[in-house]
């Protein structure tokens, strides 16, 4: 049966008609009215000018790596994705996306280039025993008592952030872990690092190496053969899983001593309690400022959401820690957005009719969702479950207290504040959506995720405590778009919105269309 | 072979969680208590006034109360132990104490909090889930026994007032001694040639030491011992091959029983619930206080693939090489409950380790909880014992 001639909305024109056919490329701009797409255009090419600079930072290096990591090829996709995030978005919260991904973009493009910078595959460097390798979702902050060093995230490149570009990305190292004998119920962000790992596709950088047990068991796992492909130094940062109990801090405390004394151990620098307290008062104002922010996000007149916000937050997470100063200028100058816009009473978001929390593990592959949800149904994302995690303000009063402030911003990190120590935590999102005057609730159901799916009945039988709140739940497999694609996504989204909230679409074009041969 | 002394009654006990021993240790006076994971150690739940009864869910049938709640994504076991707890399979017990050391495992129990479950019939009940490090050293034994303490020993204490002293940890060490000296004992038997006990008798052994009170149980196991001393063998093995058996939860002796039956003996049980490790002996160091000996013991005896350190890591596998030494094995059987997280790396692990570098014999299954696939089971054992069988000929044809 031909689906097309069932379809009721087969002879409407809509915004999908500017792509090609079952792929992700435009045959021409997106229109947004003159001032907005002009701003648009120069933005794309603010970007340009990023990645070149990136280019630039070292041509030979950065080509070699080209040639030597397939990963790092999915990073050519990253205008065309940077559209996709910016898909239906117009005027204020346009230019807030526009100036956070600026940000994203040169924070990851810089610390990009000084992974291959500091690479040894390409030759000795002076560079690489100055860089610290966090494994896994750990962020720089306990280097910050080491202002010569480099914090040198491994893992989100290689898998996180190129899947958000290019879906196809983890196919190939899932692929290695399931000729390996791996299921392919196990978690699929960690099955694809650790294919990245059994590929030998991780660069070789660092004087040491910090391996964690972030954020839950297949992580822990996947550690076990990552660690394998890395000849320098190692120490694991084991941080207590039950972190809501105050009989864990001390442990959870020492562990940072742990690093500290091993970092002081490999590479010779002497740990400055004073740069390190005062980077902490940095984070803190970071947080601080996301806090506002959160003020902003209540109201109907503000400009954050969609898929940026949740990024920059988690981009803010991984590699800065109060060190990154564009993070600053780019809160700084999207809060006088913000202000103006509520001084106003500017609608941001002019075609929403629903205000959404996303929750749990999300597909990674269809990373521009709420571009999506905003533009086919109107569904406003206000925030992710990412957002709330990582925002612990760091006491700095007294360098032990100062310890178990960055351990417990550790425990509260990405992936795991929510879903590890205790189901009250997977919880939170009900309450969330109520502060945030949320009327729903888009439930990822990652369908490897255990952490989570474990509570999926208690989740379901909460919707008859908050029967103001409309709880959508969505599948996916989070790295492998074979499993549940990006149109099975939106299908189950079509569903619930016709059949549960009885609604049309606002752009029927939206509805039904493959792209799966996109990036 | 004869029958094996009490093994019908040990297969008897195992139908039930509370079967007639818990039921008559709770009439004697004593509380339950219940669990699921090595950390929490057995030990402490057998101090004076109270039993240890590690959880099972036989005869599970239908989960779909357990798959409601946790999806049907989430390893069956977990699923199977919620259904049969939702429907008071567990009332008997006074606590249940838990982990947070596998994702699934710790969700499983949230819900007897959740839910309330136990509560009706005793309103003192309560859940206690600690900490457990991942690597080992001196501050996570610290952690560890300091987690013991507060999550164990201070609220059996302050709920149900049992004494907590360190006199009667070293009672309850004692006891705790006697009973792994029988069971390992016993298990000793396998390392024979031609054995006098098979993989699936002594799992009904050490079954029923785990899920009964260990004073109400061992006089049975020594009855047992005292019957292998004399048990003859058949005069040629029903058997083709002999295998260690690894890998996560196995709580259901039938799974054995059907590996055996299809001619592999299992001489070595290295998996959750098997004694190797399990039945060792807690050794009290001089100066050492008893809950520090019992967190020491624990931590370097537990061979789960959760401990992250390198040498954790290759103690692991060395422990199983050495088994397969020990025990006179022909290869390795490495099981994995499904949706297992850690096991199925340590599936991946274990495969390609003794096969491509130690040159063991190595097959890798994954399993449900319940005994649903037991002919492909049976087809995977059948093939590689000729896998194991053919490589015999040719190391005997070189």
């Amino acid at each position: 049966m031909d689906w097309k001639k069932l379809n009721p909305y087969k002879n409407e024109k809509g915004s999908r008609d500017r792509f090609y056919d079952k792929t992700g490329i435009a045959k021409h701009r997106e229109w947004r009215g003159l001032e907005d797409t002009w701003y648009d255009y120069t933005q794309w090419v603010v970007n340009l000018g990023i990645m070149g600079a990136f280019v630039a930072k070292s041509p030979v290096r950065i080509a070699r790596g080209m040639l030597e990591y397939r990963w790092l090829g999915s990073y050519l996709a990253a205008l065309h994705w940077i559209d996709k995030c910016m898909e239906g978005l117009e005027g204020p919260a346009l230019r807030a996306a526009h100036i956070k991904m600026h940000t994203i973009m040169k924070v990851s493009t810089n610390h990009l280039a000084n992974m291959m910078i500091g690479d040894r595959r390409f030759g000795p460097t002076e560079e690489a025993s100055k860089q610290v390798l966090f494994e896994q979702t750990m962020g720089p902050e306990i280097l910050a008592g080491f202002p010569e060093l480099e914090p040198m995230s491994m893992e989100a490149f290689q898998g996180l952030i190129g899947t958000y570009m290019d879906q196809n990305l983890p196919v190939f190292y899932l692929d290695i872990m399931a000729d390996n004998g791996l299921p392919a119920d196990s978690c699929r962000l960690s099955a694809t690092a650790a294919g990245v790992a059994i590929n030998d596709d991780f660069p070789q950088n660092g004087a040491c190496l910090i391996v964690n047990n972030m954020p839950c068991d297949s992580s822990t796992m996947n550690s076990q053969l990552i660690r394998r492909r890395f000849d320098i130094p190692e120490l694991i940062a084991s941080l207590p899983m039950r972190w809501d109990d105050p009989h864990t801090d001390k442990y959870a405390r020492f562990q940072m001593k742990r690093i500290i004394s091993f970092v002081e151990k490999q590479t010779g620098k002497v740990f400055d309690e004073k740069a390190f307290l005062a980077m902490m008062e940095k984070h803190n104002e970071e947080v601080r400022r996301e806090f506002d922010e959160w003020e902003y996000m209540a109201t109907p007149y503000s400009p954050y959401g969609g898929s940026i916000v949740n990024l920059f937050h988690t981009a803010m997470y991984a590699f800065s820690g109060g060190r990154i100063d564009s993070v600053k200028d780019a809160q700084e100058k999207v809060m006088k957005i913000a202000e103006k816009a509520y001084a106003e009473k500017t609608n941001c978001w002019p075609k929403a009719r629903h205000r959404c929390i996303i929750w749990a593990g999300p597909a990674c592959y269809f990373f521009h969702l709420p571009n999506w949800l905003y533009n086919c149904w109107g569904i406003q994302v206000i925030a992710q479950m990412d957002n709330f995690e990582g925002v612990t303000l760091i006491p700095t009063d007294s360098l032990d207290a100062a310890l178990l402030g960055v351990a417990k911003n550790y425990e509260h990190g990405i992936m795991r504040r929510h879903l590890t120590g205790g189901y009250s935590h997977l919880v939170e999102f009900w309450e969330l959506a109520r502060r945030f005057n949320c009327d729903m609730v888009l439930m990822n159901e990652d369908i490897t995720c255990k952490g989570a799916l474990g509570l999926s009945g208690i989740v379901n039988d909460m919707t008859q405590k908050y029967p103001d709140i409309h709880m959508m739940t969505v599948s996916n497999d989070m790295f492998d778009h074979r499993t549940i694609s990006r149109n099975d996504i939106r299908k189950e989204v079509n569903r619930y919105m016709m059949a549960v909230m009885k609604e049309e679409p606002l752009d029927p074009t939206l509805l039904d269309f493959d792209d799966n041969e996109g990036w | 072979m004869k029958d094996l002394k009490h093994a019908l009654y040990y297969e008897k006990l195992l139908q039930q969680a509370d079967n007639e021993l818990v039921e008559k240790s709770i009439e004697d006076g004593n509380i339950a208590l219940g669990y699921s994971c090595y950390f929490i150690p057995e030990v402490l739940l057998n101090l004076p006034g109270c039993f240890s009864t590690r959880l099972r869910a036989p005869e599970t049938g239908n989960i779909d109360l357990g798959t409601y709640y946790m999806s049907s994504k989430i390893c069956s076991y977990t699923r199977s132990i919620l259904e049969r707890g939702i429907e008071g399979g567990y009332d008997y017990l006074s606590a249940l104490f838990s982990a947070e050391t596998c994702q699934m495992m710790h969700r499983g129990h949230e819900h007897f909090e959740i839910l309330g479950l136990v509560k009706k019939r005793n309103p003192d009940f309560f859940m206690s889930m600690m900490d457990v490090p991942f690597i080992t050293g001196d501050a996570e034994l610290e952690h560890y026994s300091s987690q013991l303490q507060h999550f164990i020993l201070d609220k059996l204490s302050e709920v149900y007032g049992i004494n907590v002293s360190d006199s009667a940890l070293l009672k309850a060490i004692d006891a705790h001694n006697e009973l792994c000296d029988v069971v390992s004992a016993i298990g000793e038997y396998r390392k024979a040639e031609n054995p006098v006990i098979t993989g699936y008798e002594f799992s009904l052994v050490q079954l029923a030491s785990l899920t009964c009170p260990h004073d109400l149980i061992l006089p049975y196991l020594k009855e047992t011992l005292s019957d292998l001393q004399s048990r003859e063998p058949d005069e040629k093995s029903a058997f083709r091959a002999r295998v260690v058996l690894t890998g996560s939860e196995i709580d259901d002796p039938q799974f054995i029983k059907v590996i055996e039956g299809s001619g592999a003996l299992v001489v070595a049980d290295r998996y959750c619930f098997g004694a190797l490790p399990g039945r060792e002996k807690i050794v009290v160091k001089d100066g050492e206080t008893p809950l520090d000996a019992i967190a020491r013991h624990y931590l370097e005896t537990s061979q789960c693939p959760r401990f992250m350190n390198k040498e954790k890591g290759q103690e692991r596998l060395d422990y199983i090489e050495n088994l397969v030494r020990e025990y006179n094995a022909d290869g390795i059987i490495c099981e994995q409950m499904k949706f297992c997280e850690y096991w199925s790396y340590e599936r991946v692990i274990s495969n390609v380790v003794f096969n491509n570098e130690k040159n063991i014999p190595c097959l890798g299954i994954e399993k449900e909880y319940t005994l649903t696939s037991a002919g492909q089971l049976r087809t995977r054992v059948q093939a590689f014992i000729e896998s194991l069988e053919i490589k015999k000929l040719q190391r005997g044809t070189k």
